[in-house]
């Protein structure tokens, strides 16, 4: 064989290897866009647009001259009040043609509406606070006021830019009973004001002390809660109490655990969760909205109701020492507007605060460059390490060079894979080791919370948390302290 | 002097084009200070905003009310800048309000109220109930909601008119002012069958006359009469009942159609409610015997308020003896014949029941008698024990 057959031999399967590689990345590319978890959310409206639910919606005064309005029936005034009113205000449902059952048709004839292109508002009412002023004898009509409802509303520029925006607002309604359903007849603002402001920071000087992200070996990710097993929750915690970790970090996802509405479930599983870590001496840090969810206004509702059932069914622990608002809200700029990301999250921390006033608060950044977006709404600053081209000492520099002030760091998730992929020379373990104990003394030196990721191996990276890409999922299994064998490292 | 004329000429130009440039660029966060004619404005009118701007900007003015917004593109000159909401637009009533913004920068809200405009000539009400007992105590409301051209309430302490009267009595005129955008009349019945009509109006306004019936309800007496009884516990029979015609205080029959409820209590307790309407002022019941041995009590009742006198009924056993016979050769069981209380045999087909440890065997009775056929039940040289029933009656058996 010549020299210039060899080299074209050597071409030749350079560019055949090249080419498969291409075509593998282009499957993976094109199967990663459909499987992605981190799909935008869609604009559009379907018939339980205005099926949200109702628990936005308090009662101050619910009778009239020793009238009072049954559960049933405020239940039904709610509903076709916030319907009526998204109804009117909502630009969307009447640009599609969308009818409402809860608006008179005079009432809708009557309101100008005018299109524009340059420029596109949405809002959502965000509560309500009604008082029942008057109600007809045969139960037929009604007079009701509004004070302080809350209109949050997202300004969409064609030129690029979105904005959001706030207002507190007194109405007054009438509405009547028309075959079996209640329809707005007259409706008028009485006032506006901008809403009053949260608390916005808690000082936060807990000492977490060493943490550890926790998943259970067999289920974990999304299968956490919808498999929760008491005794493997028992038997993890004293596992992570001899390993000598004073914190946890755990995930409470939105859609697993019942969207809106928790399950009563989950709610048990999750009270046995923190009550079986404080009997075991072990602080709390709970992550909240847990993987991708939505970001549009619609949305916000069910997300509130969310925050305040869990804030309900744990606002009584004292081990829970840190509320941890989204897991790397940051990945989420890559598949939604940034602008609506970060009003999400700072409604999130708003209603959290509402709900927790002396909580304190933290939001996990993906990456530390992102550490110091929406500062001014945390008690600690929070981000993951895991980018190999930075060193601790540089990712802690970046963020303090970011943030102004002295609230805490926290590196809520660092870590390294013992998987060696071909590499079958490398002692994968010994590597992952090193990383993590050079990591934690640097961290300890600098006097800086963390977490490390995680507890256990696993026997499967979901493809729904991780998409198809084995060089993505596949080191995502092998970052855990015990092996799947229930071996320590 | 021609180089002073280019120069001059030059400068000029230098100029117009720099204040061109001023003019086109747009600056991130200009000063824009919103001024209005009124802070109140009525409805129907046009609206003049005037918008002082430090530079030339690009944008929309955005004017909002309870019914969303009204967006429209508008670019702000250096200085002042009327922007007019017309008339057609201007036609909610409440808070409004109006801000400039672009996708860089958004102005602070200024608010204005429009008011109502002139008042509709007609205005919606809604009456209810429609019909009242004539009882005094009774009352009908009539809620008017004042409202101006464009369907707006108008402002509060609106005073409305209410006058009614009956057919037969004089106009009575009463005042009601609106209080969150209702203006509610509330009256209450006669003491005699009638129709009351209502007129609502006010300054400028009229409504459609309604009409609330008042009708007759509170019984003088309500008594219950037996029609029919057959005194056995035999469920093919009726016994029948019936009001008297009823009629209120003022001698008047209550209205076809009256729900009266007929309640039968046993020493069980109440065991049954059968409901009837009148005519006439009558009500009637058909109610099934019972079948078994029991005493019932019935009465009427009108609204579970007014209650008829009881009348006490007796259902004696329907078969007076139970008989049967047994062929231990065939092992087939006849039961009867059935005699009934008039001596007559049961009619065909009456149940009659064997249950033993083999189940519940059932048949019907031909000619009063019931055949069971029992030879699959037995084993050898062992007897069974059985029950059979019918109607109340009930006798325990050992067969061999």
């Amino acid at each position: 064989m010549t020299k210039g057959h060899l080299l074209y031999r050597m071409l030749r399967y350079v560019t055949l290897t090249a080419a498969i590689l291409l075509l593998l990345i282009i499957c993976a590319r094109v199967l990663g866009h459909f499987e992605s978890q981190y799909s935008s959310d869609s604009q559009h409206i379907d018939a339980s647009y205005f099926e949200k639910s109702m628990d936005h919606c308090t009662w101050e005064v619910d009778s009239y001259q020793g009238f009072q309005l049954s559960r049933y029936q405020k239940n039904e005034i709610n509903k076709a009040y916030v319907s009526a009113l998204d109804f009117l205000y909502t630009r969307k449902a009447r640009t599609l043609g969308l009818e409402s059952e809860h608006v008179q048709d005079d009432l809708l004839e009557r309101c100008p509406f005018l299109e524009n292109e340059s420029v596109d508002i949405d809002g959502v009412h965000l509560s309500h606070n009604l008082s029942l002023l008057f109600i007809s004898d045969d139960k037929n009509l009604i007079s009701l006021s509004d004070k302080g409802a809350l209109l949050k509303t997202r300004t969409s520029y064609k030129a690029g830019g979105i904005s959001f925006h706030d207002v507190s607002r007194d109405y007054e309604v009438v509405m009547r009973l028309t075959d079996g359903r209640w329809k707005m007849t007259n409706i008028r603002i009485s006032k506006e004001r901008s809403p009053i402001k949260s608390k916005s920071s808690t000082a936060f000087d807990s000492d977490l002390g060493p943490g550890i992200n926790y998943y259970p070996a067999e289920n974990p990710w999304r299968l956490f809660w919808a498999e929760y097993d008491s005794s493997t929750t028992v038997s993890d915690m004293r596992l992570i109490k001899e390993l000598g970790y004073k914190h946890i970090r755990f995930f409470i996802p939105f859609e697993e655990t019942g969207g809106a509405s928790p399950t009563d479930i989950f709610l048990e599983n999750l009270q046995h969760f923190v009550s079986t870590a404080r009997a075991e001496g072990i602080h709390l840090v709970p992550t909240l909205f847990d993987f991708p969810v939505g970001f549009s206004l619609d949305k916000y509702r069910d997300y509130a109701q969310h925050l305040h059932v869990i804030c309900t069914a744990l606002g009584g622990f004292d081990n829970i020492v840190l509320w941890d608002l989204k897991n790397e809200p940051d990945i989420d700029f890559n598949y939604h507007k940034k602008e609506d990301v970060l009003a999400f999250l700072q409604f999130a921390a708003l209603q959290l605060r509402d709900c927790l006033p002396d909580a304190a608060l933290t939001i996990s950044w993906a990456h530390p460059a992102e550490a110091h977006q929406l500062q001014e709404y945390v008690d600690v600053i929070s981000y993951h390490h895991y980018d190999p081209n930075l060193s601790v000492q540089e990712g802690i520099e970046l963020v303090k060079s970011s943030v102004k002030g002295e609230k805490p760091l926290y590196v809520s998730e660092f870590g390294k894979s013992s998987f060696t992929g071909l590499a079958f020379w490398r002692d994968g373990i010994a590597q992952q080791k090193q990383h993590n104990t050079s990591f934690i003394t640097v961290m300890e030196a600098e006097n800086i919370h963390y977490a490390l990721w995680c507890l256990y191996d696993y026997e499967v990276a979901p493809t729904n948390v991780f998409g198809i890409k084995p060089w993505i999922r596949f080191p995502q299994k092998y970052f855990g302290l015990v092996d799947t064998s229930g071996t320590l490292k | 002097m021609r180089f002073i004329i280019i120069y001059s000429l030059t400068f000029c130009l230098l100029l117009l084009s720099c204040k061109s440039e001023e003019r086109k660029q747009p600056i991130d966060y200009p000063t824009i200070d919103i001024f209005l004619e009124s802070k109140r404005v009525v409805a129907g009118h046009e609206l003049l905003f005037r918008f002082r701007s430090q530079a030339y900007i690009e944008g929309q003015v955005v004017f909002e009310g309870v019914w969303g917004q009204l967006v429209q593109d508008k670019i702000l000159q250096k200085g002042d800048n009327d922007i007019i909401i017309s008339p057609a637009i201007n036609t909610k009533t409440g808070l409004a309000s109006i801000y400039f913004t672009s996708d860089t920068f958004r102005t602070e809200r200024v608010y204005v109220e429009i008011l109502p405009g002139p008042s509709a000539s007609a205005i919606p009400i809604y009456t209810g109930p429609k019909s009242i007992w004539i009882d005094g105590i009774q009352r009908s409301m009539i809620a008017a909601i004042p409202i101006d051209t464009f369907g707006n309430a108008l402002a509060e302490q609106t005073k409305v008119r209410f006058n009614s009267r009956t057919i037969n009595s004089k106009t009575l005129r009463a005042f009601e002012k609106s209080k969150h955008m209702i203006a509610p009349y509330t009256f209450y019945s006669d003491k005699k069958a009638n129709d009351y009509l209502v007129g609502v109006s006010g300054d400028g306004f009229q409504a459609m006359e309604q009409t609330v019936s008042s009708v007759p309800f509170l019984p003088r007496t309500l008594l219950l009469d037996l029609v029919q009884h057959i005194p056995y516990a035999d469920d093919r029979q009726f016994t029948s009942l019936r009001t008297r015609p009823i009629r209120d205080r003022a001698g008047n029959v209550l209205p076809d159609g009256t729900l009266i409820e007929f309640y039968i209590h046993s020493d069980k307790g109440t065991i049954s409610k059968y409901k009837s309407f009148t005519i006439d002022g009558v009500a009637s019941v058909s109610i099934k015997n019972p079948s078994y041995e029991t005493v019932w009590e019935i009465k009427a009742s009108l609204a579970a308020s007014y209650f008829s006198n009881t009348i006490k009924l007796f259902y004696g056993k329907a078969i007076k003896d139970l008989r049967y016979s047994f062929d231990s050769s065939s092992k087939i069981l006849t039961v009867g014949p059935l005699i009934s209380y008039l001596g007559q045999l049961v009619s065909n087909e009456t149940q009659v029941y064997c249950n033993g440890s083999f189940g519940t065997l059932q048949e019907g009775t031909e000619k009063g008698k019931a055949i069971f056929e029992l030879k699959d039940y037995f084993r050898d040289g062992e007897g069974i024990n059985i029950k059979i029933m019918v109607g109340d009656h009930e006798k325990e058996l050992r067969l061999k």
